[in-house]
This record gives C-alpha cells, sequence and structure tokens, in this order.
C-alpha cells in the first residue's frame, strides 16, 4: 500500500459515502486527514488531485455542473476557487457527484457485508484503488497532479491545460 | 444561507440514476457543523417508509 495510512483512510470513507448517492463535490475537501492540515492550500490540492484521479478512472461522475460546464472546465474551476473561501461557494456545493458501476462493483467486493460506513481502513481496497489509479496512467504519487492556482500565482497556466 | 451555510436538498428519485430512488437527501455545509462532525460536512438521508 502507497497511500500513507491517515490519506488511505479518509480516502475509503469518502469513496464508501459517494457509492450509490450523489453529494456535493465538497466533500472531496473536507474530513480529517491527520497529515494535512484543515482548510490550507495543501489539503485543497489534496482534493483537487483526488477528484481529478477518481474522475479519470471512472470512480465517480459529475451529475450536475455548476458554475461550469463539463470536465475540463469544472477542473479547471475547482484549481482557482478554493473550497475554503465562503465555504466553497456554489462550485464546490452545488456540483453534484455520485459513484459509478465501476466503484459499487468494486465497494461490493471489498465491503461485501453493507452499504454503511466501514471506519477500519481496508488495505486490499486500498491497493485495488492503487491498481486502478496506475492503470489509468495517475500511480500513486505526493506530487501535485493539476495544481492549484493560489491567488497571485497568476491564470496564465490555465490556458494551458 | 445568510450565515454562509450552504444546504443542498434531493428530493426522493431526483439524484442521479445510481442512487436509492426513494431516498431524499441533505447535505450541510457550515462551519460550526463541520467542526462538530470530523471535519465533514452532515448528510442526512431520509428513506421512504
Amino acid at each position: 500500500m502507497r497511500i500513507p495510512e491517515d490519506k488511505a483512510l479518509w480516502l475509503q470513507e469518502t469513496l464508501l459515502e459517494y457509492n450509490g448517492w450523489q453529494w456535493g463535490l465538497v466533500s472531496f475537501a473536507l474530513g480529517q486527514i491527520a497529515s494535512l492540515p484543515a482548510g490550507g492550500e495543501a489539503r485543497w490540492q489534496f482534493g483537487v488531485d483526488i477528484i481529478y484521479r477518481t474522475l479519470t478512472c471512472d470512480l465517480i461522475g459529475v451529475d450536475v455542473y455548476i458554475e461550469c460546464h463539463d470536465r475540463t472546465s469544472l477542473l479547471n474551476a475547482i484549481r482557482t476557487v478554493s473550497p475554503f473561501k465562503d465555504l466553497g461557494g456554489s462550485l464546490w456545493n452545488g456540483t453534484q457527484v455520485s459513484g459509478t458501476q465501476r466503484l459499487s462493483q468494486l465497494a461490493a467486493a471489498y465491503f461485501p457485508s453493507s452499504g454503511e460506513l466501514n471506519h477500519t481502513l481496508n488495505p486490499a481496497f486500498i491497493e485495488a484503488l492503487e491498481q486502478i489509479f496506475a492503470e489509468n496512467g495517475l500511480p500513486w504519487s505526493e506530487k501535485p497532479l493539476l495544481p492549484i492556482m493560489t491567488a497571485g500565482a497568476g491564470a496564465g497556466a490555465l490556458s494551458a491545460s | 444561507m445568510p450565515d454562509g451555510a450552504y444546504i443542498t436538498f434531493r428530493p426522493a428519485g431526483q439524484a442521479s440514476a445510481e442512487t436509492e430512488p426513494t431516498t431524499a437527501s441533505v447535505d450541510i455545509n457550515d462551519s460550526n457543523i463541520n467542526q462538530l462532525n470530523a471535519g465533514k460536512m452532515l448528510k442526512l438521508k431520509f428513506p421512504k417508509k
């Protein structure tokens, strides 16, 4: 298992919450992770990268776009607008996301007994996720995948993505 | 909401095809509530009886 335990447990719980349910996108920026201070840029970056990973790997899908209109504009927007400014505003709260069939099948394979949250880390589930990430060209790494654009960083890079 | 909280309500059957069609849901993103809920927004499910 390459994903650190605190991030792995958060990832497991978050994906299980979306499995079979639609929630606001902002959940990916919330929830305690010991190694990432809540509300900071590192937490924002982590949320953006997990959204990118799970969208690319067809584990989540976007049902409703708010303040963006497709996947590309969504990914650009979440790099630019902090989920912690004004509680994330309409972009992070209004954009609606749910788990895909692929996520449902994965969850059923590793959490067969119920659809309820399991607060105990299942390393086999995480390793299966890591395998999916790698198969989609996104092996686990702590390096940012889609660097966030903080105030003053300049917006020019957005047009290059 | 005026205090900056965001509340999203999804009537039963109005969410995506992958979601339970007989259960309405609400999520509340409010900094005070989040602090009491392990940093997460509050997610509520309301199944039809």
